[in-house]
């Protein structure tokens, strides 16, 4: 929805959880992945409302890893303040380089203007004027999936699910300022045990962390669970990574954060252990130890000694529902450890990543032709130095990272300001086939990063006040094999939106997306694929409109095509409404969408955000043919304590079941509910 | 004669199912059945939202025949009234014939919830008979949403039938569930242009284009087109002090013309735009 606010610093806490909302959909709005967390960026963001940045004593690495502002607006700050001195006012943000009315708005709520010096000495008495926060959340699906019907005499043992389907999360926190982090996280995913079988002690997957911050020389020290983000991913990244975005064509550049406490609830995408960085001066150095368990395959064709420590490949889901699941769980060791330096010198800043990462056991993956390269040894040891250069205009940064076996993976871009009105960023890739890492997220068309080299154009128009256009061009070449295509291929993706506000209630925007490549025909008799290529085209409009301070809604339209060689044109449409009532006391809000939809084919599929709980995250594939719709009810019934209610149902007309494999449910409906409680004191 | 009546219901079941035969009003005809966003008499049919902020009490009838089939026409009538801060509206709508007919009944209520804003909702039963299988009934309802967003642009949003019901397990039929969304821009005093899009389970998202010349209040002429299929709508209005005639009719390429009559009357004699 549209941010009905004015130039004004003063939200109230309902306005202030709102505006975290609508930034976290401003962000997903154009991810297709259904599985998206923003766990941390939310805590980040959440943080941030309470404690917001100081525009006139935040330094350069403040600014950076708040996410709020790009290189180019950095930049525009620290010139503003060089030039003239402290901000007077948070008005001023209009005269800097890179700042428009709209980015002006999204930063608002989440900076000030200090006229203090920042306190240098750290009290330890701020460690106890902290604020608690408990979550405790409840889902299910209504309808009954095969995994959870009796089993008849055909059935195997992993064709049932040893659990009940009631997925529960919990997590507390303690956070005080910037300064002290503790938390704990337990979660039972539907059809795992719960304090019963294989889980007696109670949840599936726990998390805990402690964390201190920005004490003396220490900037970091976390002990329990966390994530590692160095240089542009190439050599270590855990957590999310901003992708391509139709809406934000020149984030290309990763904003590394160093050590942040985990608190999501992904079970594979952390550390576990000890991690800590100094910084004395310009120099900051990092150093982590990392070992936990992981999921595995075991090799079960070899003899039971053999096949404890024989391990075919890792499993990412997390999911601990089937005896084989429950078997593979915990069948690994992991150990990694590293260093990272940092020197920063004016506006360059140079930074060095090395790691190295043990697998306990024999990996013995069953390779194909196309991840022939894929690391087949347990151990492993990553490279990389890595820079960021940022003047007024422009901005450089890059990095380069290489792999035990010698094959190396690069990344180098530049972001121009040459006015106002137009903003350019172009970024090179170029990861050899044969690189190997595990904990790389970077940049790119594949989520895995090796056999990739592209070029990306973005570029972003103001050509008035009221009207932004933002676009990006990406041309790019797979050296060698990938998933679903058997032979070295390659691709383009563009992208146009445009956003034109009518006035200050209402917004229109368009969208087109066109995106095409080399594929496997899927032929099934045949043994080596003819490759043809693989075209999709998305158009979409969307009307915000804030009636009053009190409702809001937003009408959407899509259309996407979908072809593959010579097959016939697969086609999808979808249209939906949305309404958003905040009721004027802060006490409640509600919110709604009804969307119908046809889709020719699951290769059609239709990607749309939806609104949900705090620390959720819902982005489904619309396909097949029928309706859809959500209810979301937030209530404060005391200070502090936020209970939440919200129902999802899915009408399809075309098909017998809904979804696939085990989660299969008779159709045509599929009803999910969902009840939180959250409390701050 | 029987076998033709049969083939004809047979062809009648499908455009019961698609819920596209109410009576939309000779003025929403005219421009390409854009439903959402008209302030017209037929309100409580199209949208209930609209009730809220009627300039006029009304009550209107209406005929379409469709395809030149008198076995597919179409009759109807409605009355809205406003209330202070609402408006409520009672419509009726019959399509088909003595063996295979498909009625509504609307009753809606709108509430205006700010300056130019209104929310509806119509609980609207819908019976569906044939003369050798019996009568069914299903109740429905829909919701709607009309706002004057700025001084030149209205916004609208129309959602018929949101639960869907089962009709028949065999063949997996369902009745329609229909969302439109719409807007109206006031180009200048005598001139508008409207857009509508629509969508229900199956069929791809209808676009749909029309304008509207208004000369001296007393005469408009209305015209626009639709996608999916492409069809253009041609229709023309009278109002004569409190009496207004609205004639319509719409080309489809493949299955001929349908035209629309209907007289509507503002109640207390007060003269209204003619719209």
């Amino acid at each position: 929805m549209l941010m009905h606010l004015t130039l004004s610093a003063q939200w109230t806490p309902e306005e202030k959880q709102r505006i975290i909302e609508e930034r976290i959909e401003y962000i997903a709005q154009d991810l297709e992945a259904e599985s998206s967390d923003f766990t941390t960026l939310f805590d980040n963001l959440d943080a941030l409302l309470d404690d917001p940045i100081d525009l006139n004593s935040a330094d350069l690495d403040e600014l950076q890893s708040s996410l709020l502002f790009n290189e180019i607006q950095i930049a525009g700050i620290m010139a503003h303040r060089k030039k003239y001195g402290k901000f007077l006012a948070i008005y001023e943000l209009k005269y800097v380089h890179g700042f428009n009315p709209s980015n002006i708005q999204f930063a608002l709520p989440f900076v000030t203007v200090g006229t203090k010096e920042r306190a240098s000495t750290f009290k330890a008495k701020w460690l106890l004027k902290g604020r608690h926060s408990i979550l405790i959340r409840h889902q299910r699906v209504l309808e009954e999936s095969i995994a959870f019907s009796d089993p008849d005499s055909n059935s195997s043992a992993n064709s049932r699910y040893l659990g009940d389907p009631n997925r529960i999360y919990a997590r507390w926190r303690y956070q005080a300022g910037k300064n002290l982090s503790l938390g704990i996280t337990g979660e039972k995913d539907p059809g795992e045990e719960f304090f019963s079988g294989d889980q007696s002690k109670g949840f599936d997957y726990y998390s805990a962390h402690a964390a201190i911050s920005n004490i003396g020389p220490i900037k970091t020290f976390v002990v329990g669970d966390y994530q590692a983000q160095f240089g542009q991913g190439l050599a270590l990244w855990t957590g999310f990574g901003f992708r391509k975005s139709s809406q934000q064509a020149l984030n290309t550049r990763r904003f590394a954060r160093g050590f942040v406490p985990y608190t999501s609830v992904d079970e594979n995408n952390f550390m576990r252990g000890v991690a800590a960085t100094f910084k004395i001066k310009s120099l900051e150095a990092s150093i982590f130890y990392s070992a936990k368990k992981l999921d595995a395959n075991l090799d079960t064709t070899l003899s039971s000694d053999l096949a404890e420590s024989t391990f075919t490949s890792l499993q990412q889901t997390g999911f601990h529902r089937t005896q084989g699941e429950v078997f593979d769980k915990d069948a690994v060791q992991e150990k990694v450890y590293g260093a990272n330096l940092s020197y920063r010198f004016k506006n360059l800043r140079l930074g060095m990543t090395g790691f190295q990462s043990e697998l306990e056991g024999d990996f013995d993956p069953d390779l194909q032709l196309y991840n022939q390269f894929n690391q087949q040894d347990a151990s492993n040891q990553v490279l990389s130095g890595n820079y960021e250069w940022a003047a007024s205009f422009f901005q450089l940064y890059g990095e380069y990272a290489v792999s035990e076996n010698g094959a190396s993976a690069q990344l180098h871009g530049i972001t121009l300001n040459a006015r106002e009105l137009i903003k350019l960023n172009i970024l090179y890739r170029n990861k050899e086939a044969e690189f190997q890492n595990l904990y790389a997220n970077s940049f790119g068309e594949r989520s895995v990063s090796s056999n990739e080299i592209g070029w990306y154009h973005g570029i972003e128009i103001l050509p008035f006040q009221d009207l932004s256009i933002q676009a990006y061009l990406d041309l790019y070449k797979f050296p060698w094999m990938s998933f679903r295509t058997d032979k070295p291929g390659n691709g383009q993706e563009a992208s146009i939106f445009a956003r034109y506000r009518v006035d200050r209630k209402l917004e229109l925007s368009a969208l087109y997306r066109t995106e095409n490549r080399d594929r496997n025909d899927n032929v099934e008799e045949l043994r080596v694929q003819q490759i043809v290529r693989e075209q999709l085209d998305q158009y979409r409009l969307q009307l915000d409109y804030d009636i009053n301070s009190s409702v809001s809604v937003r009408t959407r339209a899509e259309y996407r095509r979908y072809t593959l060689g010579s097959n016939p044109l697969e086609e999808a449409y979808m249209l939906y409404q949305d309404l958003a009532y905040n009721h004027r006391n802060g006490k409640w809000n509600l919110r709604m969408r009804y969307a119908l939809f046809n889709t020719d084919s699951y290769n059609s599929r239709i990607y749309a955000y939806e609104n949900d709980m705090r620390y959720q995250f819902s982005v489904p594939a619309y396909f097949g043919e029928g309706s859809r719709y959500y209810l979301l009810l937030n209530f404060k019934p005391i200070r502090g304590m936020t209970l939440s209610f919200r129902i999802a149902r899915t009408f399809r007309i075309d098909d017998a079941l809904i979804g696939s494999g085990q989660d299969a449910i008779q159709g045509p409906y599929k009803t999910e509910i969902k009840s939180q409680l959250h409390y701050r004191f | 004669m029987r076998f033709c009546l049969i083939i004809i219901s047979s062809f009648l079941l499908p455009f019961i199912i698609q819920g596209q035969n109410v009576l939309n009003g000779p003025t929403s005809e005219g421009r390409s059945q854009i439903e959402s966003v008209n302030n017209d008499p037929w309100a409580s049919l199209n949208n209930p939202a609209v009730l809220a902020q009627i300039e006029n009490n009304s009550i209107a009838l209406a005929y379409r025949n469709s395809y030149l089939f008198t076995e597919l026409g179409t009759a109807g009538a409605s009355f809205q009234w406003k209330l202070k801060k609402s408006g409520i509206g009672l419509g009726y709508s019959r399509y088909g014939y003595s063996l295979a007919n498909e009625s509504q009944l609307n009753f809606s209520y709108a509430l205006l919830l700010a300056e130019g804003v209104s929310m509806g909702l119509s609980f609207s039963p819908q019976i569906i008979s044939f003369q050798n299988t019996g009568t069914l009934v299903y109740p429905n309802a829909s919701l709607g949403f009309y706002a004057k967003a700025t001084d030149k642009i209205d916004l609208a949003a129309s959602l018929k039938n949101p639960f869907s019901q089962e009709i028949d397990a065999l063949s997996k039929s369902y009745t329609q569930s229909i969302l439109q969304v719409g807007a109206a821009y006031h180009l200048v005093d005598n001139i508008d242009l409207f857009t509508e899009f629509e969508k229900n389970f199956d069929r791809p998202i209808r676009m749909k284009f029309a304008g509207e010349y208004r000369l001296e209040e007393m005469f408009a002429i209305r015209a626009g087109v639709a996608t999916m299929p492409i069809e253009i709508s041609y229709g023309v209005g009278v109002l004569l002090k409190a009496i207004r005639f609205d004639l319509a009719l719409r080309q489809d390429p493949r299955l001929g013309s349908s035209g629309q009559v209907g007289l509507s009357f503002d109640l207390k004699g007060k003269k209204s735009k003619s719209e």
